[in-house]
């Protein structure tokens, strides 16, 4: 059961060598990136530091128990019981070993959640969702209740899951584009751009004008952050900031749908390189709309951080501490608003960044996620201004696609909106993939919600929420 | 306040004055032209989604992928046309040859032609498809001028917006709040998924039956259906032009 | 003699023969004479004057009605015999040995409230009033050993208020000669306030009233409705004696008023974390017993700043509110009793969803609730709005020094008055709307027509005496003519009555008319509660009885003492989640056991004494009297 990871044979270890190996890599400053099974009967963990990337594997043990990960290092919880519910592998004193997602063919129905109850008469539930108010994703929230704060909240997804994972090994995988986009629309570069990375690596070929790639993938966070700023905003009855951010995410949008006709950046990418190129006029019209955003995105911030009323509902509402953030493993702006400088285009460069630099805040309250958003705004918007300087119009943006190499492991990281994307996959042959894998960075951060509104006023809830700006889809595949 | 007066003033004025009418990007791939001499077997060959029959283009199941335009654009174009809805399923096959979709006839009562509330479902989509619905109650394309109003409760709204493709995990909650919403309802199907399924058409992990007892009044297509797409749509059956 | 209080004698016999039917009938019987015979009164120039003559050192025991003790009778023949009759069915579904004493002192209970009312000589006067607490704490009892304790607190707090009434009466006869209530025309200050207090005990104000959260809940129902909306009121009955005797002072008014803000604020604040549902009410009779008095002290400021329309509208206020509480109240308690009946239990974390199981009683707990938070359509908002009217009045007053404690009595009541409708509003989503909390909300039943016949006679009451309050006022009227207030003013306020009471029955035939409307061309469907699709809702998700009053009892924690146990959810991965609140009385738990713990302990130290030798008795005895012979011998 050998195959090759960037050069190296992994070859399936013992049990006991893998957890200690896996535990020497944590206690050394390592952070999980994926722990799944697969359809081989084997455990795989990737654990990663700044350009360090580490792969270990075991067979499934045999009986089907092994002790828990999770017990020591947290971050381990979500893919422990991920592991548990595919494929029945008890992690031993496990501290919450519950369902991920209802997969078709549980035992478990979706009805059936264990959540935790209370005996006391004066602690009351309060259920939301699935069907939430506003136009948003399913997902069950059950809060332990104190009068009117939040003793624990327990979060419940698995409503959105499509069982688009298997999708991606049925038939050739260099075909699969549409899926990748389709695992969650609002992250349409990241996840594309990641499987993407997955068929280039195992084809062994380079995709030209990166330049492209690097340009929508900030272009798309900018877009989520404003509309993450503008729904903020709206929580705490802020409407200017509402009305104004929601406008120039439109703007940034729209410049999207002028480079691939989808605003969310369906169709731009595919494996190989890209659909469409940028012509000089695109290139000038998308500058000045860079340069109007950027300065906009300035007015529109300092008006909203210098309103006392919005300050007072956002400061220490929401609180993760850096502690929690390194334990957890959290990734994107809910670890670096906590002063956890974690950021793919960082630590598992794909593209060249000159000059970047993590950008972080410590109080780890609602208020450093929306300052940091819109510090991030500003730099990837200066990214992009940079790239558009230097962009060759009449560069190829396409080299062809050759055939995959097979029994070969590649890993692709790219630095979503919300946080650190994982796809992993294997080939089987020359055409199609033995198992893919996909890590949404929204499937660690959903714990920090949990803890966020922890001892809080439940009014505070969808500030919280918002403030995290979590995918359901992708959490839930 | 000094902030608050610059940024706003700088702003400037963003709603679209008549979002039914505006035009729309040239990039923007929207109602489709296929010539009469295209060759429908080699390019439903190419569609990911079997949209192409010998009828011609079926909407429905098109995710507006480009791929057969960029493959054989002499054979199909994708115009930036908007205005992609109708009232009835068969009406989103477009024949070779034809330049664009029929007039949508459906109209609501009349009490609720100024004043429609909305309640939507999100049922195993990707979650664009509903960032363009709530985009487009948003100050550029405002869909609440028109009366339209997205609610909170499937007891105040007179319709139930449904994106995504009706997972199974969502399949009782969907009908659930089908049944909560009291009459006279209807139900709006939004985005390529919500009509076919889309991508995941015959996936496992997909439950289609609610639609084998309900009938749409509108489909939306597009993947996402473009916010534009929405506001003609639904201000359509409400009787403005 | 009264063929009314004969009657009530009479019926005696068969409480003693364990009839509790025929004792019903015959308290009605007494109780409808007596009422005549207290309308005689009150509204013609008619005298009930005897003199009952007794061996000295009493002497002639003036037996006399005039207009107060009129009202106040009236008040009590119209209440007493519905609960009475609640008390009957009651009692059919209780079974208990102790049904002879129970009713016997039941029947005392009553004679004495009423007695109290005609004796005007102090001493007698004193002897009648601590037969209504000596029996209303028999009725109490019920000789359930459970009850003992609360039982006891009532009854020794009633003796300590006893005692302040006879050091009062003692300096009373001292300074005037005479045991007759004519001596109490303009008292020193000394005995006024040893009088007042003592009465204080009794109506239940602050710091006095801890008896009254302890003793309700665990009485009967039908004793607990009795106390609370009529035994109370003789203490008021006492207060307003004295007022009318004597002329306060501007600081003693405003003395008074601030006493009775206290007390309302203490009442409100227990009120709206209360949990148990009787003794919520009993929080509630203070705060009412505090809003009474304050609108008497605006009216006692109104005389004294000569603006008779301030007068007028404090004493109307008041009184109205007297009757008007007396009737709500006991409706409250009578419909609480039925609930208790029905579940078996008061605590309402365990009630929910009784409005689908027991819908008269909801209907009428709704009425009930109209009138205690003074909404309109009930007597509640009449009486509640004439007083803080009142107190608007105010600001035409000449001086600052008159304006200022209306001020804080207006203040006051608006802050109360929306804190005891949100109180109330809690209890009755807790206790009727929802889910069922517990499996004894899940099984209760409507109960059997008799029961609730108490509730829907008072339930009428409330309704006609909102909707009509020109009835009420001109009950009213011959007591304000007594106290010398402008008559004028009063006529204006029956006329403002009459207009709201044509407003009233304007929006009833619209309402009845929409009602109509929608009911012929609507089609109602009804479905489950929608909870956003969820499919397995509990009755654990929803509120508690902590949930929305938490943000609100932050703000009331100087009046509370709160003592809670917590176990919180250790995050991120909680096994367990505990919370327990509990809000025992302050003044309870910090002065009066401490202060009686110190005093036991002191006694104790005598009781070495008590050590059951006799020999060591006659030699105590015998050294006694030794000292005596010896003081009383030699020092010549």
């Amino acid at each position: 059961m050998e195959c090759l990871f960037h050069n190296e044979v992994i070859r399936p270890q013992k049990l006991d060598s893998f957890l200690a190996d896996i535990r020497q890599r944590m206690q050394s400053g390592f952070q999980p990136i994926a722990f799944f099974g697969t359809s081989e009967s084997l455990i795989y963990c990737f654990l990663g530091k700044t350009h360090e990337l580490c792969l270990y594997c075991t067979p499934f043990p045999d009986p089907a128990r092994y002790p828990s990960l999770s017990v020591d290092y947290p971050a381990f919880q979500i893919f422990e019981r991920e592991l548990c519910e595919e494929f029945g592998i008890l992690p031993i004193r496990h501290p919450w070993l519950k369902s991920v997602r209802h997969p078709s063919g549980n035992k478990l129905s979706i009805e059936d959640y264990p959540f935790l109850h209370s005996d006391s008469r004066l602690i009351h539930e309060v259920g939301v969702g699935p069907v939430h108010a506003g136009v948003i994703e399913p997902g069950h929230f059950r809060f332990l209740m104190r009068g009117e704060v939040v003793e624990h909240l327990e979060i419940q997804l698995g409503w959105q899951h499509r069982g688009i994972i298997p999708m991606f090994c049925k038939g050739p995988l260099a075909s699969k584009m549409l899926y990748a986009e389709a695992i969650s629309g609002d992250t349409v570069i990241g996840h594309g751009s990641a499987y993407c990375g997955i068929v280039e690596e195992l084809s062994d070929i380079t995709a030209p004008a990166s330049d492209l790639r690097m340009i929508l993938l900030e272009m798309e966070r900018v877009a989520m952050h404003l509309s993450t700023l503008s729904a903020l905003a709206g929580d705490v009855a802020y409407i200017m900031g509402q009305n104004l951010f929601a406008a120039l995410r439109t703007t940034v949008i729209n410049a999207t749908l002028s480079i691939c006709g989808s605003r969310f950046g369906k169709r731009a990418l595919r494996p190989g390189g890209l659909n469409y190129g940028i012509s000089t006029s695109l290139i000038k019209d998308l500058k000045a709309k860079m340069q109007y955003c950027s300065v906009q995105i300035h007015d529109a911030a300092e008006a909203m951080f210098a309103n006392s009323s919005l300050i007072s509902r956002f400061d220490d509402t929401g609180t993760i501490s850096a502690n929690d953030a390194l334990s957890f493993g959290f990734t994107g702006i809910t670890a670096k608003a906590s002063g956890i400088p974690v950021d793919a285009r960082m630590d598992h460069p794909v593209w060249q960044y000159p000059g970047f630099l993590v950008q972080t805040e410590s109080s780890g309250d609602v208020y450093a996620r929306a300052h940091l958003r819109y510090m991030e705004s500003m730099q990837s918007l200066q990214i992009i201004l940079n790239l558009l300087d230097k962009t060759d119009p009449e560069a190829p943006c396409y080299i062809g696609l050759k055939e995959l190499m097979p029994n070969q492991i590649a890993v692709s990281i790219v630095e979503g909106a919300r946080g650190r994307i994982v796809h992993i996959a294997k080939s089987m042959d020359t055409q199609k993939a033995l198992w893919y894998r996909v890590v949404d960075p929204s499937i660690v951060n959903w714990q920090a919600l949990s803890i966020a509104v922890s001892q809080e006023q439940i009014s505070d809830f969808p500030l919280c929420n918002k403030s995290f700006d979590l995918s359901y889809c992708g959490s839930d595949l | 306040m000094l902030h608050f007066i610059k940024a706003r003033i700088r702003h400037g004025y963003q709603a679209i004055p008549n979002p039914l009418t505006v035009g729309m990007d040239p990039a923007f791939p929207g109602v489709p032209e296929l010539t009469a001499s295209a060759d429908l077997q080699m390019l439903g060959g190419l569609c990911p989604t079997n949209a192409f029959s010998s009828d011609g283009i079926d909407l429905g199941r098109c995710v507006f992928c480009g791929l057969c335009a960029r493959e054989h654009p002499e054979m199909i174009k994708f115009t930036p046309n908007n205005k992609l809805a109708v009232d009835s399923r068969d009406k989103l096959i477009m024949a070779p040859g034809q330049k664009a979709l029929p007039k949508i006839e459906f109209r609501l009562p009349f009490s609720l032609r100024r004043s429609f509330a909305l309640r939507n479902v999100s049922a195993g989509g990707c979650n664009a498809c509903e960032m363009e619905l709530a985009a487009s109650n948003n100050v550029n394309f405002d869909i609440s001028r028109y009366g339209i109003d997205i609610v909170a409760s499937p007891r105040h709204a007179d319709a139930l917006i449904l994106t995504g493709p009706i997972n199974r995990n969502m399949a009782e909650a969907l009908s659930e709040t089908w049944q909560a919403i009291p009459e006279p309802k209807y139900l709006i199907l939004c985005g390529t998924c919500a009509i076919s399924g889309g991508i995941f058409a015959g996936a496992e992990a997909i439950n289609r039956a609610f639609l084998k007892h309900w009938a749409a009044c509108l489909f939306i297509p597009g993947c996402p259906a473009h916010p534009l797409s929405i506001v003609h749509a639904i201000a359509s059956i409400m009787g403005r032009r | 003699m009264s063929i009314g209080i004969i009657v009530l004698f009479i019926a005696l016999i068969p409480a003693l023969w364990k009839r509790s039917g025929y004792f019903v009938i015959l308290w009605l019987l007494g109780s409808a004479f007596l009422a005549y015979e207290y309308m005689e009164v009150m509204f013609s120039r008619a005298i009930q004057d005897y003199i009952l003559t007794m061996p000295m050192p009493i002497g002639d025991v003036s037996i006399a009605l005039n207009k107060l003790s009129a009202f106040f009778g009236v008040m009590f023949s119209l209440g007493l015999p519905l609960g009475m009759l609640y008390g009957h069915y009651y009692l059919k579904e209780h079974q208990s040995p102790a049904l002879r004493s129970h009713l016997f002192w039941l029947g005392i209970m009553g004679l004495s409230m009423h007695g109290v009312l005609w004796i005007r000589h102090s001493v007698v006067f004193l002897m009648v009033w601590e037969l209504m607490s000596l029996s209303s704490f028999f009725c109490i009892l019920f000789s359930k050993r459970e009850n003992m304790e609360a039982g006891l607190n009532y009854l020794i707090t009633m003796q300590i208020g006893a005692a302040f009434l006879l050091a009062g009466f003692g300096l009373v006869y001292l300074q005037s000669g005479t045991f007759d209530f004519s001596g109490f025309e303009q008292m020193k200050p000394l005995p006024m306030y040893l009088i007042l207090i003592g009465f204080a005990f009794k109506a239940g104000i602050f710091p006095v009233a801890s008896w009254l959260p302890q003793a309700h809940p665990v009485a009967p129902s039908h004793v607990s409705g009795i106390m609370s909306s009529m035994l109370i009121k003789t203490g008021f009955y006492g207060i307003l004696l004295v007022l009318s005797l004597n002329r306060l002072s501007l600081s003693e008014i405003a003395a008074l008023s601030f006493v009775f803000t206290i007390s309302a604020f203490w009442a409100v604040s227990h009120l709206l974390n209360e949990r148990n549902l009787k003794r919520a009410l009993a929080y509630s009779s203070v705060e009412n017993i505090a809003i009474t008095g304050m609108g008497i002290c605006a009216g006692l400021l109104g005389m004294h700043a000569h603006l008779p329309a301030m007068a007028v509208f404090g004493f109307t206020g008041a009184f109205l509110h007297i009757f008007f509480h007396s009737i709500f109240k006991a409706q409250l308690f009578y419909g609480s009793g039925n609930i208790l009946q029905a579940t078996g239990t008061l605590d309402i974390d365990e009630m929910g969803a009784l409005a689908k199981r027991m819908p008269y009683t909801a209907a009428m707990f709704l009425i009930g609730i109209f009138a205690i938070s003074a909404l309109p359509f009930s007597n509640g908002f009449f009486s509640e709005f004439t007083i803080y009217r009142s107190a608007i009045e105010a600001f035409d007053a000449a001086s600052v020094a008159h304006i200022l404690p209306s001020l804080m009595l207006l203040g006051a009541l608006a802050f109360i008055g929306a804190l005891a409708m949100i109180a109330f509003i809690r209890i009755y989503a807790l206790v009727f709307q929802g889910a069922p909390r517990s499996t004894k909300a899940e099984q209760a039943s409507e109960l059997k027509p008799g029961n609730r016949l108490s509730v829907l006679f008072l339930s009428l009451a409330i309704l006609i005496t909102g909707i009509v309050p020109g009835i009420a006022l001109r009950f009213v009227k011959p007591l304000l003519r007594w106290f010398d207030l402008d008559m004028q003013i009063f006529a204006g306020l029956q006329q403002q009555a009459l207009q709201i009471s044509s407003i009233y029955l304007i929006v009833i035939a619209l309402f009845a008319l929409f009602y109509v409307i929608r009911k012929l061309c609507v089609r109602e469907k009804t479905g489950a509660t929608w909870a956003c699709a969820y499919p397995r809702v509990s009755p654990k998700m929803q509120s508690s009885s902590i949930t929305y009053i938490q943000p609100l009892a932050y703000f009331l924690k100087p009046f509370m003492y709160k003592k809670s146990t917590h176990v919180m959810a250790e995050h991120p991965f909680p096994q367990k989640v505990e919370y327990l609140e509990d809000h025992p009385d302050a003044i309870w738990t910090l002065v009066v056991r401490p202060v009686s713990r110190i005093i036991s302990k002191f006694l104790l130290f005598f009781a070495r004494i008590h050590n059951g030798k006799t020999n060591s008795y006659i030699a105590w005895a015998l050294g006694f009297l030794v000292i005596l012979l010896v003081w009383v011998v030699g020092f010549r």
